[in-house]
């Protein structure tokens, strides 16, 4: 293995995972692969020249990818119907333990009436790490528009858990109804 | 050990916090399985891909306005589909309208086929002297159907959410049923989100891009400019008023500068500002390189005329090509017999152009990719994609200009 191909190795392997992820939520499993290992392909193309943090330029290689996806397998995909699609017992144990104030569904419920691209600010941000410079370069769009879209989502989110918390005794009867698994340490 | 509920110190960490936990588990398995999977393979075909890229440098090219061509056409050429107004064809092309090259009137009557006047364009470009310049500008103005109204703003949305709220304070001490409510609230705005409207409406925006030549240099992008939505009738309008009149595109625009890199063809990745310039300028030289990279793209699979050749054609007819190239590609698409012509036509802005049409069969059935040309140029004015049986294209873009800038935000000359 040459120094080029060892270069690639390391991008591959610390960055597969997080692209197909960010893919997974737009596409099905299929497409998500697909458009993964294209990305990688041109990313292999251009390893000489791509930017100190590759992951942002990765993501919008695979999100450009997916957005000009034209055929029936990658219609529009809520990111919560994704999210449905793969949440499983475990996710459901995992909030228990974390005792949030809302219950899952009740969250998901929220973020269902949330903008797509509100929704994708917060991915990026709280998903995948990346900060509002990287993630408006995922985007396309300046940072001080990724940041509207973040605080928008961030805003919109509180104030209906806000609404949820301050109606939401139905809520809190729901949660002291179900097991508790946290121990406080 | 607590029961009690952890109250936001901060809302923000609180709701971001939250959503950080609503990642799916699962999503970390299918990733890892997949990575374990396609790693192999993945690795192999990069390495087996060539990777030569060009260093970064000024480029240059061929561009410039029409030229009235005297380009020898087979006599054997003008028959089949009907092409009208080829003005750059060559008057020794036979036909009543030969007789009368000098009028204008009469030229633009003139019926070839798709053929003869892709031939003729390939004469019209190689003529064409060279540019050059710092960054490939395009304008352009794609249109589409709507597939989904901005459903936060709809009143459907605002009737369900409403609803939801009642029904959240009718079940508050019933928890089985409040928690089948919110089942069935996120289902419908989901189903909201995603179902088609029930009225025809297409959404027109303007984007400007600025691809730097030089890969430290930051390309440019004025997106989402001028946004229209218009209706196909009265009727489908009185539907959509109907609805509430939601929202149906985002209608900010956005400005954004970055460092993209991105190819010039998403399915042949090699292929990027720089490397387009290298392209064979013979039919025969680059129709072996073309099919070369289709047998390393993504679409390999599928045939080289069908599947990949209308794409990777278009992808290239609004890339910077040396004239010989772009002499040489329309040479390798009039060799293509599925091309017919549809005379001429106006196109999105107005302008008359001469289409030529490409059907293939694609996942959902068969599909129509037009291109229209400028009569005189052989410029690109437009291409669509469009579902046989559907009067609406799937996708429609129309160039507004194309050519070499020095600097990112200023336009070409001319």
């Amino acid at each position: 293995m040459d120094d080029r191909q060892e270069r690639f190795t390391g991008l591959y392997d610390r960055n597969y995972r997080r692209v197909l992820g960010y893919a997974l939520l737009r596409a099905e499993p299929g497409v998500a692969e697909d458009v993964a290992s294209e990305t990688f392909l041109i990313a292999w193309k251009r390893l000489n020249v791509l930017p100190e943090h590759p992951l942002p330029w990765l993501l919008g290689v695979a999100r450009n990818m997916l957005a000009k996806q034209r055929d029936s397998r990658c219609q529009r995909q809520a990111l919560v119907d994704r999210i449905a699609a793969l949440t499983t017992a475990q996710d459901h144990l995992i909030w228990d333990i974390a005792e949030h104030v809302v219950d899952r569904e009740t969250a998901l419920a929220v973020l269902a009436a949330l903008p797509e691209q509100d929704l994708e600010a917060m991915a990026l941000a709280t998903w995948h790490g990346l900060p509002p410079e990287q993630a408006a370069a995922v985007m396309g769009c300046s940072t001080r528009t990724y940041n509207v879209r973040l605080h928008r989502a961030r805003k919109r989110l509180g104030k209906a858990l806000h609404v949820e918390i301050e109606e939401g005794t139905a809520l809190a009867h729901l949660r002291t109804t179900r097991p508790q698994f946290s121990e406080e340490t | 050990m607590s029961n009690q509920r952890r109250l936001p110190r901060d809302g923000e960490d609180m709701n971001d916090r939250m959503f950080a936990d609503l990642k799916p588990m699962r999503l970390d398995e299918l990733t890892d399985e997949a990575y374990r999977r396609r790693r192999s393979d993945d690795l192999a075909r990069a390495f087996h891909t060539d990777h030569s890229l060009r260093p970064s440098r000024r480029l240059s090219m061929s561009r410039r306005p029409f030229l009235f061509v005297t380009a020898a056409i087979g006599a054997g050429l003008a028959a089949a589909a009907i092409v009208v107004v080829p003005d750059m064809v060559s008057t020794s092309v036979p036909g009543p309208a030969a007789s009368s090259p000098s009028s204008a009137q009469s030229l633009s009557t003139r019926n070839v086929s798709a053929r003869s006047f892709l031939l003729a364009a390939a004469e019209t470009v190689a003529r064409e002297p060279a540019g050059s310049g710092s960054y490939w500008y395009t304008r352009k103005r794609a249109s589409e159907p709507v597939q989904n109204a901005m459903t936060e703003d709809g009143a459907e949305f605002k009737a369900l959410h409403a609803k939801f709220n009642a029904k959240m304070a009718e079940l508050k001490d019933k928890p089985a049923e409040l928690k089948a409510a919110q089942k069935e609230f996120i289902d419908a705005i989901t189903k909201l989100k995603e179902e088609k409207l029930p009225y025809k409406a297409v959404v027109s925006y303007t984007t400007e891009h600025w691809r730097a030549a030089d890969n430290d240099a930051k390309d440019r992008m004025n997106d989402n400019q001028d946004v229209k939505i218009s209706f196909a009738t009265p009727q489908e309008e009185a539907k959509w008023k109907e609805a509430g009149s939601p929202m149906l595109h985002d209608d900010k625009p956005e400005t954004s500068e970055m460092k993209t890199m991105m190819p010039v063809s998403l399915d042949n990745p090699s292929l990027t500002l720089q490397t387009v310039a290298d392209l064979p300028t013979d039919k025969e030289g680059l129709e072996r390189r073309l099919r070369s990279l289709h047998a390393e793209s993504r679409k390999k699979k599928g045939s080289f005329a069908d599947d990949y050749l209308p794409q990777t054609g278009l992808d290239l007819m609004s890339a910077p090509l040396t004239p010989g190239t772009r002499s040489a590609l329309f040479k390798v698409l009039a060799e293509q017999p599925n091309f017919k012509s549809n005379g001429q036509v106006t196109d999105g802005l107005g302008r008359t152009g001469v289409a030529l049409t490409y059907q293939s069969t694609g996942p959902e059935g068969k599909v129509d990719f037009t291109m229209t040309f400028d009569p005189k140029t052989a410029d690109l004015l437009e291409y669509s994609f469009t579902n046989v049986g559907k009067s609406i294209p799937e996708w429609k873009v129309a160039f507004e200009k194309m050519g070499w800038a020095e600097k990112a935000g200023e336009r070409p000359q001319g």
